[in-house]
């Protein structure tokens, strides 16, 4: 008589757990319905790398007026020594004093402004993330040992013989919820690069239009088109002046200095004007390689690649530049 | 976008600083004429970084709408992300729910 309560209380929990595990699956079957599919292990890559490539992109152009700031207050001091007339190198000392103050506030406001490519980068790796799907792993675990310890107490008490599932419990949960999310985070990714991609495409042709303001369009090589080449010549044109109290060292070595913050400040926006064009095709790429209109991932890796590589570069002259200033 | 007719000005207020340069390096230029011709290169720094000043600001400006604009994509990632997370979580809460159910029967199994 007892043997057949407690197998009527254990068909009832199973039936119980059969109907749960039944709703969970029509909720997921439901869920999934009408979803275009699951991201593939190489877009999750491919999404991975363009994140983690990415971050830290968006503190070269401020380093770049930054650079240029510093050259401009460095241009006044020497061209107050030139000055015969001690009021106009007082207005000298005054302008670049004001311009460097009036450019850093901007190079702040740039800094500022692209500091959302990092927050589209982190959001990027949170979206094609695999912790989701981990920390279910780790629940239908627990849920399976536990399934099969119950089954091996309820046999042990009852004297029953009845064979453990919860392997076959776990690995439904497992399967089924898993697919669910990993079909969300594809739509999820599909809609975030296709936002993202015409103020992605407008930013980073900003942020070109921006370097090109400070080293002239490509392919010109034009002095006079480069804030920095120009910020050079004219402190070397200073010393064609009869100096007021003639040339000492300490100015020349501030001349040899000045022209050489001008060589680094001009190669860091370059560097910052190639990662800005690469990043606009990596990014294009990745649309494409995420909506399905191109899956050419091998070309898309290599993209990113050079894409890593022009950031890294641009980062490791950027840091000689604070260097420099610092 | 670059401001075309700035940057002539600027192109113009730097072929003016070329000229007064050259004029400075010119060491018969003394005196008051230095002076005057010191304090015009002056005002032309001055113009000339009104004009980088302006043309910077208006990049900036640029930057910024298409920084909004991407900043806006991004908080609708920061939602979507939220309802993954909430499948995610309502996913292992019916895994819970079973597991309740499997430690009931082993009570009941116990009682009984």
């Amino acid at each position: 008589m007892a043997k057949t309560t407690r197998s009527s209380i254990w068909w009832k929990s199973t039936v119980a757990a059969r109907s749960l595990l039944l709703i969970v699956a029509s909720s997921t079957a439901l869920g999934m319905a009408g979803c275009g599919g699951i991201l593939t292990d190489g877009q999750v890559a491919a999404v991975s790398q363009f994140a983690e490539a990415t971050k830290g992109f968006g503190t070269s152009p401020g380093t770049v007026i930054n650079a240029y700031a510093g050259l401009r207050s460095d241009r006044a001091l020497l061209e107050a020594a030139s000055r015969s007339d001690g009021g106009v190198a007082a207005k000298d000392l005054a302008n670049g004093l004001k311009q460097r103050l009036e450019l850093e506030s901007r190079g702040a406001a740039a800094d500022a402004a692209i500091t959302v490519l990092d927050d589209y980068a982190q959001m990027l790796g949170v979206l094609s993330s695999s912790q989701f799907t981990d920390d279910l792993q780790n629940q239908t675990i627990a849920l399976g040992s536990s399934i099969d310890n119950g089954i091996a107490t309820f046999n042990k008490l009852s004297g029953s013989t009845l064979n453990s599932f919860g392997d076959i419990v776990a690995g439904i949960v497992r399967g089924a919820g898993g697919l669910w999310i990993r079909r969300e985070q594809h739509k999820a990714l599909v809609a975030a690069v296709t936002n993202a991609k015409g103020p992605v495409d407008r930013l980073t042709a900003s942020i070109e239009s921006l370097m090109d303001f400070f080293v002239g369009p490509p392919p010109s090589t034009d002095p006079e088109k480069s804030l920095f080449a120009r910020e050079s010549q004219e402190v070397q044109d200073f010393l064609g002046r009869t100096q007021p109290a003639g040339r000492p060292l300490p100015v020349l070595e501030r001349t040899q200095t000045v022209m050489k913050q001008a060589v680094d400040g001009q190669n860091l926006a370059q560097l910052s004007r190639r990662a800005a064009v690469q990043y606009r095709a990596a990014h294009n790429e990745l649309v494409q390689a995420i909506t399905g209109d191109k899956a050419d991932l091998k070309n898309l890796v290599g993209t990113i690649q050079g894409l890593s590589q022009e950031i890294k570069a641009a980062k490791r002259v950027q840091g000689e530049v604070k260097k420099a200033r610092d | 976008m670059a401001n075309t007719e700035r940057l002539t000005v600027l192109a113009k207020v730097r072929e003016a600083k070329n000229s007064v340069s050259d004029l400075l390096e010119d060491d018969a230029i003394q005196g008051k004429d230095r002076a005057l011709l010191e304090g015009l290169e002056a005002q032309l720094d001055e113009a000339e970084d009104t004009l980088i000043l302006g043309e910077l600001s208006d990049q900036i400006d640029d930057l910024k709408e298409a920084s909004a604009a991407l900043g806006k994509a991004v908080k609708k990632m920061e939602q979507s992300a939220k309802k993954i997370q909430r499948i995610a979580d309502g996913v292992a809460d019916a895994a819970k729910a079973l597991k309740v159910l499997a430690d009931i029967a082993v009570k009941a199994a116990a009682i009984a």
